[in-house]
Order: C-alpha cells, then sequence, then structure tokens
C-alpha cells in the first residue's frame, strides 16, 4: 500500500483531541468506534438511510457511516456521549427519554437524541424536528409514540428561545 | 493503525466496507483540476460523499483515487441575483435550502431540495453533487432541466458552459469529461411561472418512485408558459417540451388539466424495476400531474 491510501487527520472528539493515521477507506463511524474506541457511535445500514450512526461534526447532524475518516480532518465531533458531563445530571432531553418510555432496546437513540439537539439548537422548529429530523431514523421498537412525547416534553428546555 | 482487519481471509469475503483507494485533498482549483487532468479515468470526485460513500461501502464502486474537492477554496458560493441564482458545486444542500434569498427568487429549488433525503443527509450533501451525480430519481436534475438552467465546468484545459437539456446524457452519466469538474450551476426563474414540486415515494426521504417539477404561468386563465419535468421515468430528468407548447393559449380549466396528465400518461416510457413496473410510474406520473396542475390552479384562484 502506498501513502496515499493513508490519511493523516487531526479531530476534537467531545472535547479531547485526536491525532490519527488511518487507511484513507476509513469510515469515520469505524474510526470513532474501533479506533478510539466511543463505542456509544451505532452502525446500522452503513449506507446512510437508518441514522443510527448519526453525530454532530462542527455542530450539524451529519450520517457517520458515510463520511470518510479523512474528511473530518479538523473536525469538532460530538457524540451522544459528549453531550452529558460525566456525574451530572441528565439533560432535558435525555431525561424526557427516560420519563417518558421513549426507548426499548436503546440501538437508534443515540442517532435520535443527537439529531434533534443539532436540529433543535439550529433554530428548526418543533413540527420539523417532528417531521423531517424524525424522520430520518428508522426505530424498529418503539412506533415512535413515546419518542414524540419525550421530544415534545423536552422541547421548550432544547430549543433557543426565539424558535419556541 | 487500521480499523479493519488484515486477515486476507476475512477482507476478501468482506463486501461492506470500501475497498482501498488513494485519497486527496486539494484545498485549491488548479491542484483539483491537475489531479483529474492526470488521474480523471480512475478517480472519482467526492463533494458531499452522500452518494458516493455508501456505493463504496457496499463495493458498487471501486475506483482507484477519490478526490475531495470539498476544501477547494471559492467553490462553495452561493449568489443570487434578481432572479438568478448560481450555486458554487460544492455549497451544501441544506444551506441552499434555508437561504431567504434563493426561497425568495427561486422558490421551486427548496422546495424540490426539502424531498432529497433527509436534513442529515442534506447537511453534508451538495447541490454540485447531485447535479454531477445524475442520478435518474434525483430531483435537482429536473430543477435544472425545468428551468433551463447551465453547469459550468472547468479542466485544466479552461472551461465551458453546458445547457441543462445537454448535460444529462444517460443513467449516472453526464455531459462531464473525466478531466472536467462541475463548479457551478446556474438557473434562473422562469418568468411569471409559480412551480409545484410533487414526489412520490414509500416513505419520506426514500428514491422516488415518480415525481415531477410542475410550472405554470397564467395570464387572467390563459396559459402563457408551461413546464412539465419528470424524474424517476428514464435515464435521467425527462422535460416534455412539445406536449407543454401544445397547450400554450390554452384555458386552463381542470378539463385541460386531465387532457395534460393524459398527455404525459402517453408520453412517457418510464423503466419497470424492483420497485415499479413501467405502468405504475406511467399512471403515477398522470396522476401527480393532476394533482399538481389543480393545486397550481388553486393557489391562482387564491392570489388572483
Amino acid at each position: 500500500m502506498d501513502d496515499e491510501q493513508f490519511v493523516e487527520i487531526a479531530l476534537t472528539v467531545n472535547g479531547a483531541r485526536h491525532e490519527v493515521r488511518c487507511e484513507a477507506r476509513t469510515l469515520l463511524s469505524d474510526l470513532l468506534r474501533d479506533e478510539l474506541d466511543y463505542k456509544e457511535v451505532r452502525v446500522g445500514c452503513e449506507h446512510g438511510v437508518c441514522g443510527a450512526c448519526t453525530i454532530m461534526v462542527d455542530g450539524e447532524a451529519v450520517r457517520s457511516c458515510i463520511m470518510l475518516a479523512g474528511c473530518a480532518d479538523g473536525a469538532e465531533i460530538t457524540t451522544v456521549a459528549g453531550l452529558v458531563r460525566e456525574g451530572e445530571e441528565l439533560p432535558p432531553l435525555q431525561r424526557a427519554f427516560t420519563e417518558h418510555h421513549g426507548f426499548q432496546c436503546g440501538f437508534c437513540t443515540a442517532g435520535i437524541l443527537v439529531s434533534v439537539l443539532a436540529e433543535a439548537k439550529a433554530g428548526r422548529s418543533k413540527e420539523e424536528v417532528l417531521a423531517d429530523t424524525l424522520g430520518g431514523h428508522i426505530c424498529r421498537c418503539t412506533g415512535y409514540v413515546n419518542i414524540r412525547r419525550a421530544i415534545n416534553a423536552a422541547w421548550d428546555e432544547i430549543a433557543p428561545e426565539a424558535a419556541a | 493503525m487500521s480499523a479493519y482487519p488484515r486477515n486476507d481471509a476475512i477482507a476478501a469475503s468482506v463486501d461492506v466496507k470500501p475497498a482501498s483507494f488513494r485519497f486527496s485533498r486539494p484545498t485549491d482549483l488548479d491542484e483539483a483540476l491537475a489531479l483529474l487532468a492526470e488521474h480523471g479515468d480512475e478517480a472519482v470526485v467526492m463533494a458531499g460523499g452522500q452518494s458516493l460513500t455508501p456505493l463504496l461501502n457496499l463495493r458498487m464502486a471501486r475506483p482507484e483515487m477519490v478526490v475531495d474537492v470539498s476544501r477547494v477554496s471559492g467553490l462553495d458560493a452561493l449568489a443570487v441575483d434578481r432572479d438568478a441564482v448560481t450555486i458554487g458545486a460544492t455549497c451544501r444542500a441544506r444551506r441552499v435550502e434555508l437561504d431567504a434569498e434563493v426561497r425568495a427568487v427561486l422558490p421551486v429549488l427548496p422546495e424540490a431540495l426539502g424531498y432529497v433525503g433527509h436534513p442529515q443527509i442534506r447537511n453534508r450533501s451538495t447541490v454540485g453533487g447531485m447535479v454531477a451525480f445524475a442520478d435518474p430519481a434525483a430531483e435537482i436534475p429536473a430543477v435544472l432541466r425545468a428551468c433551463d438552467g447551465t453547469v459550468e465546468l472547468r479542466s485544466a484545459n479552461g472551461s465551458r458552459q453546458v445547457a441543462a437539456t445537454d448535460f444529462f446524457v444517460g443513467v449516472y452519466q453526464t455531459a462531464r469529461a473525466d478531466d472536467e469538474l462541475v463548479t457551478s450551476v446556474r438557473l434562473a426563474a422562469p418568468p411569471r411561472h409559480r412551480f409545484v414540486v410533487t414526489e412520490h415515494a414509500r416513505r419520506h426521504g426514500d428514491f422516488a418512485i415518480t415525481g415531477g417539477i410542475f410550472g405554470l404561468a397564467l395570464e387572467q386563465r390563459i396559459i402563457r408558459g408551461l413546464r412539465l419535468c419528470f424524474f424517476g421515468v428514464g435515464h435521467g430528468p425527462v422535460r416534455l417540451e412539445a406536449l407543454e407548447q401544445r397547450f400554450i393559449g390554452e384555458e386552463f380549466d381542470d378539463r385541460l388539466i386531465v387532457e395534460i396528465a393524459g398527455g404525459v400518461g402517453h408520453l412517457l416510457t418510464p423503466p419497470s424495476d424492483v420497485h415499479a413496473s413501467a405502468a405504475y410510474r406511467q399512471h403515477t406520473a398522470a396522476v401527480i400531474t393532476k394533482r399538481s396542475l389543480r393545486a397550481l390552479a388553486h393557489e391562482g384562484a387564491t392570489h388572483g
């Protein structure tokens, strides 16, 4: 293999800086999970449809399974674990998901939390988040009813003032 | 350092991770064009990667080289003038979709973008990439065609503009040569036309089974302009220009809408595939034509 088949990148994940050399074909999802041990990043369909792999890249919700690690050079990544601080209380959306039984197996949950928080913070309306944002995630367990209840319950606390 | 096993037996059987490729990430247009001049026939260009990476993951594409142009400076400009929008090739779809000026001048474009996957996809995908990839089920090539847009192509030897009508030549095939890069697309709102985008898919965000871009310009009740451009019905966007011309000057009433829809059903020759038969697509195209033109008629009545 020659050098051009590898990439050297620097990225920040949940505030921690990493410098990595990996094969160019490495997907961001696999880099995060397998090389950097961020096991909270899920891998589902590996072609961008199911949403389980969704993380924040520079604050935007992105499918990590269809982003090459090489494209994340210089990026600030936030995974679902990065949305909570060790030892602190669960933030409003995560708390609402536990209170309203918004997950069963939990496999899709990480991606949904990241998407909803990123889009809410970006000023999207609740209607758009409940339809378009959530529409980008496949949940086989819940039928979405309690997911929607949880998002509704937490909405005022996760959306910026102006977008309520 | 590798996320993937080096065991050859495993590597040989794995077909859900990309095969190896060389990767370049130019930051400068001349650098990108030099790469394409030298490696164009064995390289694929990546902008948002939302169509390409799934193909790499499933090993449906096994290029020697991937050239990521998303960091090439100056390629992501978005310019709106009085009635036209010029979109740099690496401008993210989500940015175009949410831009207030684009919405004011060319509302059909954000409406069509709303059908492209989901917001999470659109955060990365690019309008230039959608045009260059030329998926026959894609919305944006159809918008470009409906609005008589143009595509700017550059190579190390110069640049050229290609009209949408000449750009989409087949399934995933365009007029772009191997050493060329799509650098921008430009489209203008046809004067006095109002547009509706209608897409039929199994779920919102799925690939279209059949869809259409419908434009109408009315003076009193007389048709002064009509745009009928379909996607998911053939080798690329299909614009029924002869049918459009046939109805200019006619009074726009429901009888005419039914006639137009009938014409659409007759003229389209969509493919059959695992998702739908040709007959289903023809029927669907006629139905969405009726629904869309009726929606435009209703809008016209309330807006005067």
